[in-house]
């Protein structure tokens, strides 16, 4: 279910792509040494968008350098490591265990990955409480409605985007802890909608939960989607960023929509 | 109120923008690491923070009654509204003075339902809206609008609710749109850098 917050790079610059990239390499560089080469599968890129946030708030120091790693053993290309790559990183650990975890007792699929990953978990409940509850009693909530067969699709994304908004609050007291849960929630809404939608073909098919009704219309789909997006874009905008902005607002105005349009085709 | 564009240094004609770099500048200077735990600097970061929430989310300002004055922004900010505000609402308010969202929403479950007004689903609606809950804010400000049809202040939220997809699309238009190529990936099912 991740993924989709990602940018599109037809319109950033060289500079601009190349940074953006190298955010992407620091944080599966942090993933890979804190937890093997395996957990640099688990990367997406909605944890490289939030990396960028939360260290363009706070102005944090980078770690920049160059290295070659297994998928690119070539060519040798640029990191940069933040306070935030980590956190990043354990975000990441957390949400694919939890998710693994409903995927094990759904279709009894990964018990194997599910079994190596646990051990990593109580280290991360322990350091993040309130994140790792809110995980996953909100992947608990999820998992009630879909076996309720809930068509209430924008409930069913709320769940969703609460418990993202969640993980958007690095440090609690924040100033600008309010608005980076409402970004976070409005993030994880969208995702939640545009992954049922890509899904709903399949779902179909397999005869598996979609919370959207069978009937529903693109149109439809993209009111529910851009409401989401605006509610993301209302709290981003109050956030006092500067350094990425130019990749953030490209991230949320326009590669957030990719998969959608890659749909419609 | 001192003048905040003061506080943060800058002109009052200075773009949300340059309010922005002078903030973070400034928040860096007081960050406890930086200055010590010191209660000069505390006070201090107070006093940004205040002045960068007034520029930020001036546009924005929380009206506290339908008579409509302002939000006091901050810290010990909440004024007395009280002769107006019925007391079991007066905790959700002081929450949203203070923007705990949460906190405020949670102050709002307590009333029981059959005494929700419409300025209960108000405060319900602008608490939502600062959660990322846009949806339920809409539902709660048409029944805020349902039970008082001419208040103004509850017309002028669901006009910024919408406003906020038209000027999202705007936004995005200046993008090229939400429909330009996107980059083809190739390893498309391995999370990949080579995709950017």
């Amino acid at each position: 279910m991740f993924g989709y917050v990602l940018a599109n790079a037809s319109s950033l610059s060289k500079e601009e792509k190349e940074r953006y990239k190298a955010h992407y390499c620091g944080l599966c560089k942090v993933l890979r040494e804190k937890y093997g080469q395996k957990a640099m599968l688990a990367l997406s890129y909605d944890m490289v968008f939030l990396e960028m946030v939360l260290s363009d708030i706070s102005d944090a120091e980078e770690t920049n350098g160059k290295e070659r790693c297994v998928p690119h053993p070539v060519k040798e290309h640029d990191y940069t490591i933040t306070a935030f790559s980590e956190y990043g990183a354990d975000m990441q650990i957390l949400l694919g265990y939890y998710s693994l975890l409903d995927k094990v007792k759904d279709e009894g699929k990964g018990r194997s990955e599910e079994k190596k990953m646990r051990a990593l978990i109580p280290d991360l409940e322990k350091r993040y409480p309130r994140v790792a509850s809110a995980i996953k009693t909100g992947l608990e909530k999820i998992a009630d409605s879909e076996e309720k067969n809930s068509k209430d699709a924008d409930a069913m994304a709320l769940l969703f985007g609460e418990i993202l908004g969640e993980v958007f609050v690095y440090d609690e007291s924040s100033f600008f802890r309010d608005d980076l849960r409402a970004l976070g929630c409005g993030l994880g809404r969208f995702i939640y909608l545009l992954d049922a939608w890509c899904d709903r073909k399949k779902d179909a098919k397999d005869g598996a939960y979609n919370p959207l009704s069978d009937d529903i219309t693109e149109e439809k789909m993209r009111g529910m989607l851009l409401d989401a997006a605006a509610a993301a874009s209302a709290a981003f905008e109050r956030l006092p960023l500067d350094q990425h902005i130019f990749i953030l607002r490209n991230i949320l105005y326009s590669g957030i929509w990719s998969k959608f349009k890659e749909e419609k085709k | 109120m001192t003048d905040p564009y003061r506080v943060l240094g800058l002109s009052p004609d200075a773009s949300d923008e340059e309010v922005k770099k002078a903030y973070k500048a400034l928040a860096k200077k007081y960050h406890p690491d930086v200055a010590g735990n010191t209660p000069e600097a505390a006070r201090k970061m107070q006093e940004i923070n205040a002045a960068y929430d007034q520029i930020i989310n001036h546009k924005e300002s929380f009206s506290s009654s339908s008579s409509g004055y302002g939000y006091s922004y901050g810290y010990g900010g909440y004024r007395s509204e009280s002769q107006e505000e019925p007391i079991e609402l007066r905790a959700a308010v002081a929450y949203i003075n203070a923007r705990r969202f949460m906190e405020a929403l949670n102050a709002l479950r307590s009333v029981p339902e059959e005494r929700r007004s419409g300025r209960w689903y108000y405060l319900s609606a602008y608490a939502k809206a600062h959660t990322g809950d846009t949806v339920g804010a809409m539902n709660d400000i048409e029944r805020a609008i349902s039970k008082e049809p001419g208040n103004a202040t509850y017309l002028a939220f669901r006009d910024r609710l919408t406003g906020r997809r038209s000027a999202y699309e705007d936004y995005s238009r200046s993008f090229g749109g939400i429909s330009t190529g996107f980059f083809p990936c190739c390893f498309p099912f391995f999370p990949c850098c080579c995709i950017i």
